[in-house]
């Protein structure tokens, strides 16, 4: 916009060539929702962009932009929409400025997406004693198929990755060469699931960093049909709003928080599990949205999608009472009504014969009921047997524990209970914290104004006439620069007619209708019946209905 | 507030939430694309594979239609990749044909240069396929099953253009007093389709009980041809004669042809057993039934038991009209494709909750009563191999109690007990004195004992394995289960079917299990499909 028209619209707007700061809040402020409506796509953008950034640095924001910021932003800066709250810092002066869109997609096609369960499905397997270091589990087509939407060639890469974070940080141990839960197993799984791939991306940051990564995290999980050739823009916008350096977007591809669409990208969504979940008689939980972490700790994955689905076997229940939990957790977990009675019933089984076998990690084993008394008869267990502690009582080789287990296996059953102790529950591990999830504005108030993207018109019509009447020099488009409406959003062509009535004094109308026919005049020629689909403009009567484009202008530009 | 009942996933299954009130419309939209997996109570799980697309496209439903049914249904924006798999694989069909020629011979018509040469390089279809001109193959009439297998195998249907031949024409009509239900009437619509080339084969899934003979029936008075049936053994080769006598004005005589007679007749009845009887020379002399018989109809009763030389004819067999009869389609050989693609794909299945529900089969309840090993066992069971200890708990004496306690509570009841091990089922006739049905019993006696059973003269039958399947016993409302074959699925559900025509009572399943051994293992598999069909079985400890 040329500094002549800055100039006469300071004049008219505010009646003097330099406003005070409350004068331009005033006007900003009574004429917001018209403003946010006339940006361009690439205004609503920056706007955004700067009204979601937690310290918006214009030097930073500049270096980010590249050669195009500068003028992009002082574009703002001469509408009075952004200003320098202090020094190389930015404020954007609208209230309610923030879009998540078009920074992030088009912001279509919502639910289309899995919901983001890898790190759930790690920590089950892990509890289940089914993970190997260096074995094959991973490339396996069951595992594969755990993760319909997942990247294939990615997957099995990635899951190592995690579970090398996850040693690092405690939540699993090597026991052997299986993952087993380590000492701060029980506390991970009970985080958000972004926290958790937070720690499984990053293991090692501090809480301030941390805070940023998570930010990083929901900005990518809120990507929704972006076209990849849009994605370099998008992730520039992400570094700039959390602060965490977030180019790459393979990262968030591994983990799958990013689904790969083909020709777009879509962040995993983090739904809320609003219907709660279902369990049949065929012990299958079905869980539409994300998976509660319990039942990921009973239960094996099946697959994990739109619906997750998980099946719960003798196996993943014995795992579970592994790390302490009994037969009623599961129950009241699953919520005591809706089980099939058939089901509980079987639970409760279950853990009774979970509880008949209780081996100690000390290798103090206390046996009772059939278990004891089949115990000493087994072939050869003399030889594991250190001293007799009593009835059922007995002090067992530590050394040789996995030898004696497989000679118990093979007399009481397949499945045993695993060896609880001082190592399984207190074995030092580093501290993790349950970070909450940042807030991000634009998630948190819904914006009053939903989001229209708008092109630069390829009429000039309001340009035109002002170029006719000598406000305007050369071919310059300043048609946005006016409260308008287009002709598809009839509340707010309601809205601006209704201003126009009650403001005649100050405005002219631009009337553009559906067949290309224009009406300027001044708001005294305007009469609008409040309720009336009709307005009498210029003597005619006009449906509102008809009207593509409406522009307000103050009535000194004409 | 109600929502959209369809829940697809990215792999294609597709689940259908049945506390939605649209869910029925939506299932019948989706039905004729698509695989009914499993039925339990609160979701029944659907699959798209590109063998149901093609057999919907072989229908009239295209792909767009497809696409067009599961957007009005489902809850979420359908994922990108699953209308491509429906859109790429639909628009494969029709680009292999396969045409009449002269006499002998088939042509094979393929219009894509890519198809045209992946077929040329298969080593397989090498052995069948002349290669005739750049487009097209010959070959011989009798390969066209397996040369649609092949094709199918690889991902490439064929629309096989050439007509069915019927056989010899008979006058077979139903009696007039008979009513088919909805379901079966359903059920035949679905296999003739509507008439053109690629429908009139195919396999027809309804639970027990609920009439699949009749459906078979049905299927003969459309067609009036020379027809053949395969059935599973002897008794229910009686079975099908005594039904066809009693429910059709057939006049003429029904063949039987089986161990112990060999009549051929325009209706004929037979067993698979007789057909795979295989002389010293590794010949199957019974195999020219099948293949000179001049048959227009096969219908292949419990088609799931189909035996591998009998896979092998029947893709000999693919110019006959030829249906399929099953309750479980569940191999433990995971052979189900090769059903399909051999006999055809399955045309018709129905949830066996919504039958119940209906009144079409009982309403059963089915129990599994655990109870300990007597401790004197405990060491023999421990220090057994596997096998030998899934039978200790199998024949466990302690179930014979519980036997007894179950027959005092559903006294008056008609019953069967049914067991593996015959050393077992002896002590249970030693004990309670009912008559025993094993594969030493002959026919003749089998025939009488289930009259007897019928006409109530006999409360309690004692039956090995050979009744597992297609034994009818209309007022038959307990089994008790004291062993069965290891973890087989398929045998549980037939043994729960022999108790589900419908009655005015309830049925009861009693499945008699050793706690914490092998067999509560075995159990668990067994009753695996009958979960999934939303059967749950209550728990009781006996001690």
């Amino acid at each position: 916009m040329n500094e002549e028209i800055i100039e006469k619209r300071n004049w008219i707007y505010f009646s003097k060539k330099q406003p005070t700061e409350d004068e331009v809040c005033a006007f900003l402020s009574r004429n917001e929702e018209e403003i946010i409506r006339s940006l361009e796509k690439d205004d609503q953008e920056l706007l955004s962009l700067i009204a979601l950034m937690e310290n918006p640095e214009k030097k930073t924001l500049l270096q980010k932009l590249g050669k195009d910021g500068e003028r992009r932003l002082s574009k703002l800066e001469a509408r009075c929409l952004v200003k320098e709250e202090r020094v190389g810092i930015l404020k954007v002066a609208l209230t309610d400025a923030s879009s998540l869109y078009p920074l992030f997609g088009s912001g279509d096609g919502d639910g289309r997406s899995a919901v983001l369960d890898f790190p759930l499905v790690l920590l089950s397997l892990v509890k289940s004693g089914k993970i190997k270091k260096g074995g094959k589990f991973f490339s396996s087509s069951a595992y594969l198929q755990i993760f319909p939407t997942l990247e294939k060639t990615r997957l099995p890469y990635s899951s190592e990755r995690a579970l090398s974070s996850l040693e690092s940080i405690g939540v699993v141990n090597l026991e052997g060469n299986v993952y087993v839960p380590g000492g701060n197993f029980k506390k991970f799984a009970f985080f958000h699931p972004l926290l958790q791939l937070s720690y499984i991306m990053k293991p090692s940051l501090d809480e301030k960093e941390r805070e940023r990564h998570l930010k990083a995290l929901i900005l990518v999980s809120l990507i929704k049909n972006a076209p990849a050739e849009g994605m370099k823009k998008i992730m520039r916008n992400i570094t700039l709003i959390s602060g965490f350096e977030s180019s790459d977007i393979k990262d968030y591809l591994d983990y799958g928080l990013l689904d790969d669409e083909g020709t777009s990208f879509s962040g995993r969504a983090l739904k809320e599990n609003k219907n709660g979940f279902t369990i049949s008689s065929d012990w299958r939980v079905l869980s539409e949205g994300m998976t509660e972490s319990a039942v990921a700790l009973f239960s094996n994955p099946i697959a994990t999608d739109r619906v997750s689905i998980w099946e719960i076997t003798k196996e993943s229940l014995f795992s579970y009472f592994d790390l302490g939990y009994g037969d009623e957790d599961v129950i009241s977990t699953l919520g005591k009504e809706s089980v099939p009675s058939a089901l509980s019933e079987r639970i409760r089984s279950y853990y009774e014969e979970y509880s008949s076998f209780s081996p100690t990690r000390v290798l103090y084993l206390k046996l009772s009921g059939r278990a004891e008394r089949l115990f000493e008869r087994i072939e050869g267990i003399g030889n594991y047997i250190i001293e007799k502690a009593g009835d059922g009582r007995y002090i067992m080789d530590e050394e040789r524990e996995s030898e004696w287990r497989e000679l118990v296996s093979k007399t009481l059953g397949d499945v045993l209970p695993r060896t609880k102790g001082p190592l399984f529950s207190t074995s030092t591990a580093p501290f993790i914290s349950n970070v909450e999830l940042p807030g991000i504005k634009a998630l948190e108030d819904f914006r009053k104004y939903p989001y229209t993207p708008r092109s630069v018109s390829g009429k000039k019509v309001v340009s035109s006439l002002l170029s006719a009447s000598g406000f305007l020099v050369g071919e310059k488009n300043v048609d946005d620069a006016f409260p308008s409406a287009d002709g598809f959003d009839y509340q707010m062509k309601m809205r601006i007619l209704e201003k126009a009535e009650k403001e005649r004094d100050e405005y002219a109308i631009l009337i553009e209708d559906w067949n290309g026919r224009n009406a300027l005049g001044l708001c005294d020629m305007l009469i609008k019946k409040e309720g009336d689909d009709k307005v009498i403009f210029l003597h005619k009567s006009i449906d509102v209905s008809t009207i593509y484009k409406l522009t307000l202008i103050p009535r000194a530009f004409l | 507030m109600s929502e959209k009942p369809l829940l697809i996933q990215s792999d294609r299954t597709i689940l259908l939430d049945l506390h939605q009130e649209s869910s029925d419309k939506a299932r019948e939209d989706i039905v004729p694309f698509t695989e009914l997996i499993k039925s339990p109570e609160h979701v029944h799980t659907y699959q798209i594979s590109a063998l149901s697309i093609w057999n919907a496209v072989s229908s009239g439903i295209d792909g767009e239609e497809m696409i067009r049914r599961l957007e009005r249904w489902s809850r979420y924006e359908i994922d990108e990749r699953v209308t491509f798999f429906i859109r790429d694989i639909s628009s494969r069909y029709g680009d292999l044909t396969l045409e009449e020629t002269d006499g002998e011979n088939l042509i094979l018509k393929v219009s894509k240069k890519k198809f045209f040469l992946e077929i040329k390089a298969s080593k397989m279809l090498s052995k069948m396929l002349v290669e005739n001109d750049s487009s097209s193959f010959i070959l011989d009439r009798k390969n066209r099953g397996n040369v649609k297998l092949q094709l199918i195998k690889m991902g490439l249907p064929v629309d096989d253009r050439v007509r069915l031949e019927k056989g010899k024409p008979i006058d077979f009509t139903l009696n007039s007093s008979f009513s088919p239900r909805n379901y079966q009437i359903d059920a035949v619509k679905s296999f003739f389709g509507d008439g053109r080339p690629g429908t009139g084969f195919g396999v027809i899934v309804l639970p027990c009980g609920s009439g699949k003979t009749v459906v078979g029936m049905m299927a003969l008075e459309k067609l009036k041809t020379r027809t053949l049936i395969l059935a599973p053994n002897v008794t229910s080769v009686h079975q099908w004669m005594n039904e066809i006598r009693n429910k059709s004005n057939w006049k003429g005589e029904i063949g039987e042809y089986t161990g112990e007679k060999k009549e051929i007749k325009d209706i004929t009845v037979s067993t698979y057993q007789i057909l795979t009887y295989c002389n010293d020379e590794g010949e199957y002399p019974h195999f020219s039934l099948l293949r000179d018989g001049g048959w227009g109809f096969v219908i292949y009763d419990e088609v799931h038991m189909l035996p591998a030389p009998v896979f092998r004819i029947t893709a000999e067999l693919q110019s006959m009209y030829r249906l399929g009869l099953t309750a479980t389609l569940v191999r433990e050989d995971g052979k189900e494709d090769e059903v399909f693609s051999l006999v055809g794909p399955k045309r018709f299945d129905t949830p066996w909750s919504e039958l119940e529900k209906r009144g079409f089969i009982a309403k059963a309840w089915c129990h599994e009563i655990r109870i300990p090993l007597p401790e004197s066992l405990e060491i023999e069971y421990a220090t057994a191999g596997k096998k030998e200890k899934y039978k200790i708990a199998a024949t466990n004496e302690k179930k014979l109690d519980v036997v007894g306690k179950l027959l005092k509570k559903h006294e008056g009841e008609k019953g069967l007990i049914i067991g593996q091990y015959l050393d077992q089922l002896k002590k249970v006739k030693e004990k309670f004195g009912f008559p025993i049905i094993t594969g030493s019993t002959k026919n003749s006696v089998r025939d009488e004992l289930y009259e007897k059973f019928r006409r109530g003269d006999v409360k309690t039958l004692i039956v090995s394995k050979v009744a597992n399947y297609a034994i009818d016993l209309p007022d038959a409302s307990l089994l008790i289960q004291i062993s069965g074959t290891f973890g087989s699925r398929q045998e549980e559900a037939q043994r729960l079917g022999r108790i589900l025509r419908p009655k005015d009572r309830d049925s009861h399943f009693y499945t008699i299990v050793t706690e914490y051994s092998e067999e509560e293992t075995y159990a668990l598999n067994r009753q695996k499909f009958l979960s999934e069909q939303g059967y749950s079985y209550t728990l009781e400890k006996l001690s």
